[in-house]
């Protein structure tokens, strides 16, 4: 279809008592012929090449029938209408260039998997080895580059440049940290950093001192690093291990009387302000600290690349003022505080298993508590200072 | 000429292969109830909305139908579109 349509053809009518026997002939002659319709009972319209015209032309001498040519179509026909537009022309031509010019660019930059490392950096430095949007793609090293660019990083295990079309895609897989790697020639204790209910003891380590339900205090031995086997010589080791306790937080804030908040002074002023997009070109000076903005009205100016808006409104200055508080506000506030301060004692990956918050009277003045109880690992290792290093082994 | 073919399709019998390889006989393929190929006839007898007969070696082929057209008309190959009722060898036994 697309060939025929680029050599051209012709939707002709041919007329004739016996349409089956041209038909037939130009079959014979090996003329391609589509589209065969029958419009009437001696007439039937058909598409042909421009090419095989002239075969019927030999025929119609022959047979004796009349033809008559209804449209042409095709890329010759349609060139031969367009090439007195030179507008269009110029047009097309520009939009072909820009195309074929832009599709050797980068128009369009990803990068996938950057985690930890600092994507601004890695742009920047793709940059400086010239990788950049609206760079040429061809015969550019991208391995190369690559790989350059990751060896200058730590964090990039390794990195991948692709250039599908105009997109570039900016692989990155991201290095595992380093594990911290425990110096085992060091005894030590794991000692209660917190003090608390024990829950559990897993002791991989050492020699565990306390067990579930006691109750520990801070900086207590929880899991001993000397070691005495039977009757031999003891002997210290670097204990290891978790001990999960029951901890409580506790947080007692006193309610506030007052509180702050922004009052209206009376004072205003007009102000004036244009902004095209997102981009404020011009605007009234504001001449107080705290103000609100009233808007009295504005205008869109045009839309056609961004929005021009001219925006007309008062300032409304505003003072900080001091508000007393009711009974009722004050528990409020006291109780919000306290759960706050307790919250920010929690450590890092604590279970809470109790929340309990509550207000009290203490010489006329509020004050809110919170009690939160956690479960978490309260076991942190201590070097063993004293002694000498007896037979320092592993259990 | 039927003597040649009548000979060929005696080897391709003998050598177990298929008679469709035979680039010369009369084929006949009809896709659903719209589109009817018809490969190496010979020529066209009558053509109308509702009916194509065609001549080939083996005989008249008739395909009746409605709004029939004769969608390419090539060396050996005919396609008829449009909605086919029906299509028979008329002097079939």
């Amino acid at each position: 279809m697309i060939w025929q349509f680029m050599q051209g053809y012709v939707i002709l009518q041919l007329e004739a008592p016996a349409l089956e026997r041209i038909l037939s002939a130009l079959f014979a002659g090996g003329v391609r012929v589509r589209r065969v319709r029958r419009t009437g009972a001696c007439v039937c319209e058909l598409e042909m090449p421009c090419r095989h015209v002239r075969t019927l032309f030999s025929l119609r001498r022959r047979y004796g029938f009349r033809m008559r040519v209804i449209q042409r179509r095709g890329l010759p026909f349609l060139w031969r209408k367009l090439w007195r537009r030179k507008v269009l022309l110029f047009g097309t031509a520009f939009v072909l260039a820009a195309f074929c010019f832009l599709s050797t660019r980068v128009l369009i930059m990803e990068v996938r998997g950057c985690e930890r490392m600092d994507e601004q950096l890695l742009l920047d430095t793709l940059r400086e080895a010239g990788v950049q949007r609206y760079m040429r793609h061809r015969g550019v090293d991208f391995v190369g580059i690559a790989n350059a660019t990751a060896a200058r990083f730590d964090q990039i295990a390794w990195l991948g440049l692709h250039c599908e079309g105009v997109v570039l895609t900016v692989e990155v897989k991201e290095s595992l940290p380093m594990p911290e790697i425990e110096d085992i020639s060091v005894p030590c204790d794991v000692v209660a950093a917190k003090a608390g209910v024990v829950v559990s003891v897993t002791m991989l380590r050492g020699k565990a001192l306390v067990k579930p339900g006691d109750r520990v205090s801070d900086g207590q031995i929880l899991i001993g690093g000397t070691v005495q086997y039977k009757d031999a010589a003891p002997y210290l080791t670097r204990a290891r291990g978790t001990v999960t306790a029951a901890v409580v937080y506790e947080a007692r804030v006193t309610a506030p009387t007052t509180e702050r908040e922004l009052a209206e002074t009376g004072e205003s002023k007009p102000f004036l302000r244009f902004r095209i997009g997102r981009t404020t070109v011009f605007e009234t000076r504001c001449p107080y600290p705290f103000v609100r903005e009233e808007p009295d009205g504005s205008a869109q100016l045009g839309s056609l690349f961004a929005s021009v808006v001219l925006e007309r409104g008062i300032y409304r200055e505003l003072i900080q003022t001091e508000r007393a508080l009711s009974t009722g506000q004050q528990r409020e506030a006291a109780v919000v505080a306290a759960e706050a301060a307790a919250t920010a004692q929690l450590a890092a990956g604590a279970d809470v298993i109790v929340k309990a918050v509550w207000t009290e009277e203490e010489n006329g003045v509020i004050v809110g508590v919170c009690r939160i109880t956690t479960e978490e690992n309260i076991g942190i290792q201590r070097e063993i200072m004293h002694g000498a290093n007896n037979g320092i082994g592993e259990d | 000429m039927n003597r040649k073919k009548r000979t060929l399709g005696t080897v391709l019998g003998w050598l177990d292969l298929p008679q469709e390889i035979d680039p010369a006989v009369f084929r006949v393929t009809v896709i659903g109830m719209r589109r009817a190929s018809v490969e190496n006839h010979t020529g066209i007898l009558q053509y109308s909305e509702t009916c194509v007969r065609l001549l080939s070696a083996d005989g008249v082929m008739r395909i009746e139908g409605k709004e029939l057209v004769l969608r390419e008309l090539a060396s050996g190959r005919l396609v008829v579109e449009g909605c086919i009722r029906a299509w028979r060898m008329e002097d079939a036994i």
